[in-house]
């Protein structure tokens, strides 16, 4: 399989604030440098390029003083990918076994991201890793990735980097790492693991916890653009069983419930996950993003048509 | 009603501990789900958990209790009857094989002109028939009494002790003997009832003096009454009728026997049946009389209620068994 060959669709992302970086990118940046965005205009004497001299407003300037025009910088962007790594994420819909482990697939390096049709949130994840990879590296942009539960999982934890095998890299340290497991409680620490520089933020999880821990993640990360990313399996809502009698326990939290699976109770769950998507939407929109909800398979044109959404 | 209960084996109850198994241990297989969170509560389900729960629990206990061997046990239920005790004391002697006297003589059809006896059973069944509020003993006697039946309700019992006289009788006429053994048996219980000793006899026999003070005394000790169905055969003479002189208690001892009847204190009522309907218009005129209320305690046999409880345990089986069939233990997508 040459490289070429696979290289996914591209998210093209935009943030509509100015990055504060200092290495040239495609962003509209803080400092002054060679960008394509007008910044005002500055003596020749403090910045000596005499191609940018404008004419007009050297006229009209009362001290008789040769200007030029001045740019903002292009820079480029930190964009994180910060995972949600709790045992919910190990969701598999169609292959609930009996003694209740998911058939993660640890130990099986080779990523095969079409083969499989029964997506699961941690394929989702490699697939968005992959696909940011190369929208990351085309506008020289570093991508970086961090995976919490109940704290940081170091041997997920990948540094920004500025390169196109970055998501194969993650994607490869997903695949072999364990079955997710434990709380979420450490996505309110990975704000220290970014850094200050501002980033663009894809905070991936699917939100299966009080929505006021979900409101204290993003106050921890009220520093940087945070894109919340939704992922839910229609397994786990729309697919149930139809007839039957079910005992379900909850990954996390270990709690059971035998139910009786019928019509009725699945437009209840139905409708409950649609009051949570509302609940989500209101929470994320207080913190200046609605988020990006992925039911199965991540669709990178839905995103791009997200981001183009949110720059009107 | 609990001291009614019993069991077999006691030490298998031990194992109603494993009753409780069902409320930490539902044998289901597990679906993980990320979100119980978002599960609606739903009352069916909460519901459908509880009841399979308590079947499992019923069921352990339907199983131990039906392994312990779960019965009824033999009981007394008391009952109030607005009847007498009536001790029937019949006469089993030889004379009561033959026939009747007055009209039915002059008949020779077998079928018409029944034996004493016969007749006698016949119209006692009759009796007994219409008096089902009251309890009825039966015993026989001729040369010595025989205890057939105690007082008892039942009406196949008296039946077939009633057909148990049907035998060719024997022997002499021991009529204090009988009434002793009637006697006997009203001794030391508690008064319930009206008590009436009726007895059926066709003749008399001398009683001797020591033995008439005896009966005398056990009769008013026992508040007992007494009726005599006299049944007179062809050439027997009339109890009412004194006897010519020369006649001892020896050669006519009805009359003597009545006399003395008269002189033990208790009411005492004597009938002279000559023939079937004589003898039924007597009993009839004795059933009239006595009518009190009366209380016994009839005994219940001990029931055994292990084949309920394995029939309940296995219709619980079928519906944890249509539970587990329609459980999911894979996701369909």
């Amino acid at each position: 399989m040459s490289l070429l060959s696979s290289i996914p669709e591209l998210i093209h992302y935009y943030v509509k604030w100015r990055a504060n970086g200092l290495r040239s990118g495609a962003h509209v940046g803080r400092i002054a440098g060679s960008g394509s965005r007008f910044r005002g205009h500055g003596p020749l004497l403090d910045n000596p390029d005499p191609r940018r001299i404008d004419v007009r407003a050297t006229a009209r300037d009362p001290y008789r003083r040769l200007l030029v025009k001045m740019y903002q910088q292009n820079v480029s962007l930190p964009v994180w990918v910060v995972a949600d790594w709790s045992a919910s994420m190990a969701f598999q819909g169609e292959q609930g076994t009996r003694d209740g482990q998911p058939q993660h697939s640890a130990g099986n390096p080779v990523s095969q991201p079409s083969a499989r049709i029964d997506a699961n949130k941690i394929e989702v994840i490699a697939d968005l890793c992959e696909q940011l990879a190369w929208s990351t590296w085309r506008m020289a942009d570093r991508l970086g990735f961090i995976a919490c539960n109940d704290g940081i999982v170091r041997e997920l934890q990948v540094p920004a980097r500025c390169s196109r095998l970055q998501g194969s890299a993650i994607r490869h340290r997903l695949m072999q790492a364990p079955a997710p497991q434990g709380g979420a409680h450490g996505l309110a620490s990975a704000a220290a693991e970014i850094g200050r520089e501002r980033a663009l933020v894809f905070l991936v999880t699917d939100a299966h916890y009080p929505l006021a821990e979900l409101q204290k993640v993003l106050q921890s990360l009220s520093g940087h653009d945070v894109v919340p990313v939704v992922l839910w399996n229609s397994a786990e809502h729309s697919a149930l069983p139809r007839w039957g009698f079910a005992r379900f326990r909850d990954a996390e939290t270990r709690q059971e419930r035998l139910l009786w699976c019928r019509p009725r109770l699945q437009q209840k769950i139905n409708a409950a996950y649609e009051a949570r998507r509302e609940a989500i939407a209101e929470v994320c929109a207080q913190w200046g993003r609605l988020p990006f909800f992925i039911s199965d398979r991540l669709q990178a044109r839905a995103l791009t048509h997200y981001f183009m959404e949110s720059a009107r | 009603m609990i001291s009614a209960l019993g069991f077999d084996a006691p030490a298998v109850l031990w194992l109603l501990v494993l009753g409780l198994l069902p409320l930490w241990r539902h044998g289901q297989s597990i679906l993980r789900h990320p979100a119980m969170l978002l599960m609606p509560e739903d009352r069916w389900s909460r519901t459908l958990a509880w009841a399979l729960r308590l079947i499992g629990m019923l069921c352990v206990v339907a199983l131990v209790l039906g392994m312990a061997g779960l019965h009824l046990r033999q009981s007394e239920v008391e009952r109030v009857g607005h009847g007498a005790h009536i001790m029937v004391v019949l006469d089993r002697s030889a004379s009561m094989n033959d026939d009747f006297a007055g009209k039915y003589i002059q008949s020779t059809d077998v079928a018409q002109n029944p034996s004493k006896l016969k007749a006698a059973r016949e119209v006692l069944a009759k009796f007994i028939e219409s008096r089902q509020q009251d309890l009825v003993g039966l015993i026989t006697f001729s040369t010595s009494p025989v205890f057939v039946l105690p007082l008892t309700h039942d009406q196949v019992a008296l039946k077939a002790a009633l057909d148990s006289a049907e035998a060719q009788g024997m022997g002499f006429t021991a009529v204090a003997r009988g009434l002793g053994m009637a006697l006997d048996y009203f001794k030391g219980k508690p008064v319930t009832g009206a008590r009436l000793i009726l007895l059926v006899s066709d003749g008399g026999a001398h009683i001797d003096s020591q033995t008439q003070d005896r009966i005398r005394s056990w009769f008013a000790s026992e508040h007992a009454a007494l009726a005599w169905i006299y049944i007179r055969g062809t050439n027997s003479p009339s109890i009412f009728v004194q006897p010519g002189e020369g006649d001892d208690a020896a050669s006519a001892p009805e009359y003597f026997l009545h006399e003395y009847f008269k002189t033990l204190g208790v009411p005492y009522q004597a009938y002279e049946a000559e023939n079937p309907r004589a003898l039924e218009a007597a009993l009839r005129d004795v059933g009239k009389m006595h009518n009190l209320p009366s209380h016994y305690f009839e005994k219940q046999p001990r029931r055994d209620l292990a084949g309920i409880c394995y029939a309940a345990a296995l219709l619980l089986l079928a519906l944890l068994y249509g539970a587990k069939r329609m459980e999911i233990s894979q996701w369909h997508a």
